[in-house]
């Protein structure tokens, strides 16, 4: 991610941890969009993804003494903030059993590319998108984060409490499937091209 | 899973591995110069690396995640529920060995005010076992006679207010200085269990044991108020003795021989024409000892003497030769029998 490390985190983190409420404010402002946009890819409920966003940032406020200086403010929030949401998560379908960790992950693309003609952009974007929803959660969120928050392996690793390794597996067999995808797709549209023209 | 930044690195790279491989995706997504020059270099150098870096170009570049962002309002909500519950204390932190010290300092300044109040409120005990009287002189030179097992008790700024108190159980003879305070006399208030005497400048005895209260007044003038509010007040005049018993019901006002009753300070029992439970009562007061007649004829012996108490060792034998009886001890008990 690009501010890791970040020493304004840094210098705000310290301030934070003696009591500047602006500083709390400073890192609400500036992570609540990704943290809102991180929860919604886990559930729809939007007033759950405010709760577990207030309840962070109220544990962050009054935890804080305890707290040692992260490496990278973001990756700690995402961390604690996907904690906290799996345990809202748990509890409001506790009925419902959770096979793995999650079974929802919902990502979508955005249509933009100017390569191709518009019928068959968006065919295209379709099978993508179809082929996206078909992978399993844990390869979703970590493209996700891969693509969306430009996390690293490591980073994503350390939010999703896992090793580097089985990120990088996910992230690539996510990668080869949606290829095959668009092999298969491109092979129809030249096949397309020259048989039926 | 570093990126190789050797173009050797790369050789054995097909499209999936360029896909997941960190610096490429950077390549594609921000197309930074030197990145540029060291993807270009590699397609030249290894011609058949350009399809799979091509394709795998292609698929990244139209990974692009659709974004959702919350509301204005939405965002404004959540803060303000943040704030709400993220109280700010703006009280600075003093700092670890002042802490210590002014720690230390308030529990001093506690445990001095709590002594002196402690010194300010406890009350000054007289207390006189079994056999001796005391002669307490109070701070208004107002003379107190403790007789034997009995308890006063007073403040230690006795006299500083509107009245003088204290407190009596037992049996003690009060003689009163008048004062005044504030231009008024000052009243001298005596609290036995069940009544209190209000005094101004008198002479009195209190008798208060075994649930009887006995007043006798030498000279001066007494108001008697009653504790449980009942009977109204009563006023002494020279001459009188007030008794009061709630076990059983008894009150009587009426003229005595107050030397009679004041006997005890010469210690000296004076008995005219009294039962010997009544003698037996007089000696358990003195002595604080427990006196059992063993036959019932005994109670109603009467006793007319007039004799100097004894200690308690001689007790024993003066019993038995001046009432012809046989006296045992046992412990704190005497036992009477003929």
């Amino acid at each position: 991610m690009e501010n890791n490390g970040n020493s304004e985190d840094q210098v705000r983190w310290l301030a934070f941890q003696t009591g500047d409420k602006e500083a709390l404010a400073y890192f609400f402002n500036t992570f609540v969009g990704s943290l809102y946009n991180y929860g919604l890819k886990f559930t729809r409920d939007e007033d759950m993804i405010d709760d577990t966003i207030q309840d962070l940032f109220i544990r962050l406020w009054t935890t804080r003494k305890n707290l040692s200086m992260p490496a990278s403010v973001r990756n700690y929030l995402f961390r604690a903030f996907r904690n906290l949401l799996f345990r809202k998560m748990t509890v409001s379908q506790r009925k419902e059993k959770y096979k793995s960790e999650y079974v929802f992950f919902d990502v979508e693309l955005s249509a933009e590319t100017n390569h191709i003609n518009a019928e068959q952009q968006l065919i295209r974007d379709q099978r993508l998108e179809s082929a996206l929803q078909q992978l399993p959660g844990r390869q979703k969120e970590a493209i996700y984060l891969k693509f969306y928050e430009n996390a690293s392996y490591e980073e994503i690793a350390e939010i999703m409490g896992t090793s580097v390794k089985a990120c990088y597996k996910n992230v690539f067999r996510a990668l080869s499937y949606l290829r095959e995808v668009l092999v298969t797709l491109i092979t129809w549209f030249f096949f397309r091209l020259f048989f039926l023209n | 899973m570093k990126q190789h930044q050797t173009v050797d690195g790369y050789l054995a790279y097909n499209t999936d591995d360029f896909l997941a491989d960190e610096y490429f995706q950077e390549w594609v997504k921000y197309r930074r110069p030197e990145a540029d020059a060291f993807w270009m270099r590699l397609q030249e150098l290894h011609p058949e690396k350009r399809g799979p870096i091509e394709e795998a170009a292609g698929l990244l570049s139209q990974l692009r995640f659709k974004t959702h962002t919350p509301d204005e309002t939405r965002i404004r909500r959540i803060w303000e529920n943040i704030d709400k519950h993220t109280p700010e204390n703006n009280i600075r932190r003093i700092s670890f060995p002042y802490k210590k010290l002014l720690a230390a300092a308030c529990l001093i300044l506690v445990i001095t005010l709590g002594f002196w109040q402690w010194r300010k409120n406890a009350f000054i005990y007289k207390n006189t076992a079994g056999g001796e009287t005391a002669r307490v002189l109070l701070p208004d030179h107002s003379e107190v006679i403790l007789n034997a097992n009995s308890r006063l008790k007073y403040a230690p700024d006795f006299g500083a207010g509107n009245n003088r108190e204290l407190w009596i159980e037992g049996e003690a003879f009060f003689t009163v200085q008048h004062t005044d305070a504030g231009g008024k006399p000052q009243p001298f208030i005596v609290h036995s269990p069940e009544l209190d005497v209000l005094v101004t400048g008198t002479a009195f005895n209190v008798y208060a044991r075994r649930q009887l209260t006995r007043v006798v007044l030498h000279h001066g003038r007494v108001t008697i108020q009653f504790k449980d509010g009942r009977e109204g007040n009563r006023q002494l005049q020279p001459g009188d003795m007030l008794e009061y018993g709630r076990h059983p019901e008894t009150l009587r006002q009426q003229q005595v021989d107050t030397l009679r009753f004041a006997s005890w300070q010469q210690r000296r029992f004076v008995f005219t024409n009294n039962t010997l439970e009544e003698v037996a009562r007089a000696i358990e007061d003195y002595y604080g000892c427990k006196v059992v007649l063993k036959n019932p004829e005994l109670s109603s012996y009467r006793v007319s003497a007039e004799i100097d108490a004894p200690d308690m060792a001689s007790l024993d034998t003066l019993l038995s030769k001046a009432l012809n009886i046989r006296v045992t001890r046992d412990g704190n008990t005497l036992l009477l029998q003929q």
